[in-house]
């Protein structure tokens, strides 16, 4: 049955017409507030799109959604992941199936080991894709591997996840992960914010190195810095639970000109274009 | 203690009472005269003091109206089979089989040992230096105001003595096992152990409760450690007891200069569990580890209550209690910590944190500082909390199912407990231990 299911993949990615992720009409609402209103978002393989806007604009909100947190109601509309309905999907299945999200904020798991994890979940996904277990050889070679990419010491794979990592580990471990599974669409939650410029060319050329014609991405970011790293396909512009424009990379230079506040009606954004970075 | 009895209580502290006097009147108990001095004195502390009650302060939470309303018998000679007991042994490791509060020598491993160091039942233990157990038996839990630890005292039949001479090491854990009788109706079993490590020594010991029977039965055990100048011990009590297992333990530790003694407690069972533990660090330079962990689920209650004396200047104490708790399951933390005025330059750090993986758990958490001396430095701190929604749904889009994220979540909050834990056979006992009942929590959720 996995077999199938993989030839199943395979046929999927040739067919041009069945996307990777479709986002139509969605709404959400937390605590009965309404969050996203009305997103309509189109991903194809291989495609890479950045999704910018202020904060609260929902950009989180959808990243969370996508990955199936359960706060979050959704009122209408629907998510299709590979042309399936993805809503109807546990998380964990969403991850298995090659959805991943990189937390904005990575959650400290005590008492939990980064290798211990890191080994579980990509357990998951390879028993999903009708794969054995690696043994404990492979895997640790495997990891070495993906360290590198990331350059990150061997020793944070003993450290319980996340704890104690500063702010630019978090986000080169949530990377690390990224590269151990293998996900066929990934999307990162302003993992850019609050790195440094060396631990953003890692960050950048990690997500650089692994683009491929079948895998894509969705990064959401709340400055441009990251997009001068990482060439997008497409860029939106999210602002108040509702994409107001999208176009091509150029958008996003457009944006650090001008800032944010003139999609809204106003003037442009002089704090927003004076947090944006070299 | 002025309040009035209930009628039930009178009539089971005479019950006890009557026992004792048919049997010290049969000669039953071991009979050196300073032994028979002590059990009188206890016997009778004990009927002046009867059994608590929640009006008591120390026992406001935990009512033992079940155990007292219970008739329990003392316990028969009896035969368990090797092979009940085999799972629970260390491959070379030497042991100790108590079987109704009785040294069972066939089933006991005690031949393999260095020299200096012995492991022993009480009769044994005349071999020791004359005058030897008479100056430690008895004399470091005191039973003034502890009704079970009176009545042990006044009810053992033998006991576990483990010896090691000035400046041996033994690194290999010594199990000292205590067996339940199960011969069909109550039973009140009274584990006695004693571990003296002489100046300079080292000695890791495990004391295992037992109780894999339904039926109900009790182990009422006092535990006496005495650590001397620059010896270190390790300790782990281990209480794995049955749906109708009562389990109260007290346990002494008395610690002579820059001695260090890490006193480990876990408890996976019992239907009533109650584990006192008194520290007294005596000489300038002692340092004590209390790791606790006890998981319950059910409807089972489980009660620490602790006191670490900082007597001398100079002591390090650092208690690390943990709790997790499933089902209608109840526990009791109740942590002091005394130092008093002579103690300065103390160092003592407390803590004790609970996971509720259930809304109709309680926990109650007490702990208490009293400070008598001015340059001390100590901290004491207590939660309680859940598993955190936010890491669950973290460790599931890695991929991980429900259950599974639940597990490591649970383990990694037993970690830190368990890494106190030095010896490294033990560590990986106690983890399996732990690992067994997530595995009958889930089971049971199934």
């Amino acid at each position: 049955m996995n077999i199938r299911e993989l030839n199943n993949n395979h046929s999927l990615n040739q067919d041009k017409n069945i996307r990777m992720l479709e986002i139509k009409d969605l709404h959400v609402s937390v605590e009965g507030q309404e969050i996203l209103k009305g997103i309509n978002l189109s991903v194809g393989a291989g495609e890479l799109h950045a999704l910018m806007g202020p904060n609260g604009s929902g950009k989180s909100t959808l990243a969370q959604v996508l990955a199936g947190r359960d706060i979050y109601q959704v009122t209408a509309g629907e998510v299709l992941f590979e042309g399936r309905d993805l809503l109807a999907l546990t998380p964990e299945v969403r991850a298995r199936k090659g959805l991943f999200l990189s937390f904005q904020y990575p959650v400290v798991i005590s008492g939990v080991n980064n290798i211990y994890l890191l080994q579980a979940a990509l357990n998951a996904r390879r028993k999903e894709r009708g794969e054995e277990a690696l043994d404990a050889v492979d895997f640790l070679a495997l990891v070495r591997n993906r360290l590198q990419a990331v350059q990150m010491d061997e020793s944070f794979l003993y450290r319980p996840v996340n704890e104690g990592f500063s702010g630019g580990e978090k986000k080169r471990n949530e990377i690390l992960q990224m590269l151990i599974l293998e996900p066929i669409l990934a999307i990162l939650d302003e993992t850019d914010s609050g790195l440094d410029i060396d631990a953003l060319k890692i960050v950048a050329e990690g997500i650089n190195n692994f683009r491929t014609p079948q895998r894509s991405f969705l990064v959401i970011t709340h400055y441009q810095r990251l997009l001068g790293y990482v060439e997008p396909d497409w860029v939106h512009v999210i602002s108040e639970g509702r994409i107001v424009k999208t176009g091509g990379p150029e958008l996003a230079h457009e944006l650090e000109e001008r800032g944010y506040g003139w999609l809204q009606g106003g003037q442009p954004d002089v704090t927003i274009k004076a947090a944006i970075g070299p | 203690m002025t309040e009035i009895a209930t009628r039930a209580e009178r009539h089971s502290v005479g019950a006890y009472r009557d026992r004792f006097e048919l049997l010290q009147k049969e000669n039953f108990f071991p009979a050196a005269d300073w032994m028979r001095q002590q059990r009188q004195a206890a016997i009778s502390r004990f009927v002046e003091l009867g059994f608590p009650t929640t009006r008591w302060e120390q026992w406001r939470h935990t009512n033992v109206a079940p155990l007292v309303a219970t008739e329990f018998a003392q316990p028969m000679e009896s035969q368990v089979a090797l092979d009940a007991i085999a799972p629970l042994l260390l491959d070379g490791h030497p042991y100790l089989v108590f079987v109704g509060g009785s040294l069972s020598q066939e089933l006991s491993s005690n031949d393999d040992l260095p020299s200096g160091v012995t492991l022993t039942g009480l009769e044994g233990a005349f071999d020791l230096a004359p005058g030897l157990l008479e100056e430690h038996l008895g004399r470091y839990a005191l039973w003034d105001d502890q009704p079970f630890a009176a009545l042990n005292t006044a009810f053992w039949t033998d006991i576990a003595v483990i010896h090691v001479a000035p400046n041996v090491i033994l690194d290999r854990p010594i199990r000292v096992i205590h067996w339940a009788t199960a011969d069909g109706r109550p039973v009140m079993t009274s584990p006695r152990t004693l571990i003296i490590a002489e100046t300079g020594s080292r000695v890791v010991v495990l004391e295992q409760f037992v109780n894999l029977e339904e039926g109900s039965s009790w182990f009422n055990a006092v535990t006496e450690i005495v650590a001397g100048p620059n010896a270190v011990v390790e300790c782990v009590q281990v209480r794995q007891g049955g749906p109708g297992t009562f389990q109260t333990t007290f346990t002494a530790v008395h610690q002579a200069a820059d001695s260090r003694v890490r006193l480990h407690s876990l408890t996976t069972g019992g239907r009533l569990t109650r584990v006192d533990i008194s520290a007294n660090l005596a000489e300038p330079g002692a340092e004590l580890i209390l790791g606790g962990l006890y998981l319950v689920r059910g409807r089972e209650h489980v009660d620490h209550h602790t006191r670490i004396d900082h007597v001398a200047p100079h002591c390090t104490s650092r208690e690390n209690y943990k709790g997790i708790l499933d089902d209608e399951g109840q526990s009791v933390f109740n942590g002091l910590v005394v130092v008093h005025p002579d103690a300065q330059q103390t160092d003592a750090m407390q803590s004790n944190r609970n996971l509720m993986l259930s809304d109709n758990a309680l926990v109650h958490t007490n702990p208490q500082l009293e400070i008598y001396a001015n340059d001390v430095r100590c901290t004491h701190g207590s939660t309680v909390g859940q598993l955190e929604e936010e890491a669950l749904f973290y460790l599931r889009t890695r991929g991980l199912a429900v259950p599974e994220a639940q597990r490591l979540l649970i383990d990694g909050f037993a970690e830190e407990v368990l890494a106190l834990v030095n010896n490294p056979a033990l560590r990986d006992s106690l983890e399996r231990t732990v690992q067994a009942w997530i595995t009958a929590r889930e089971l049971a959720r199934d």
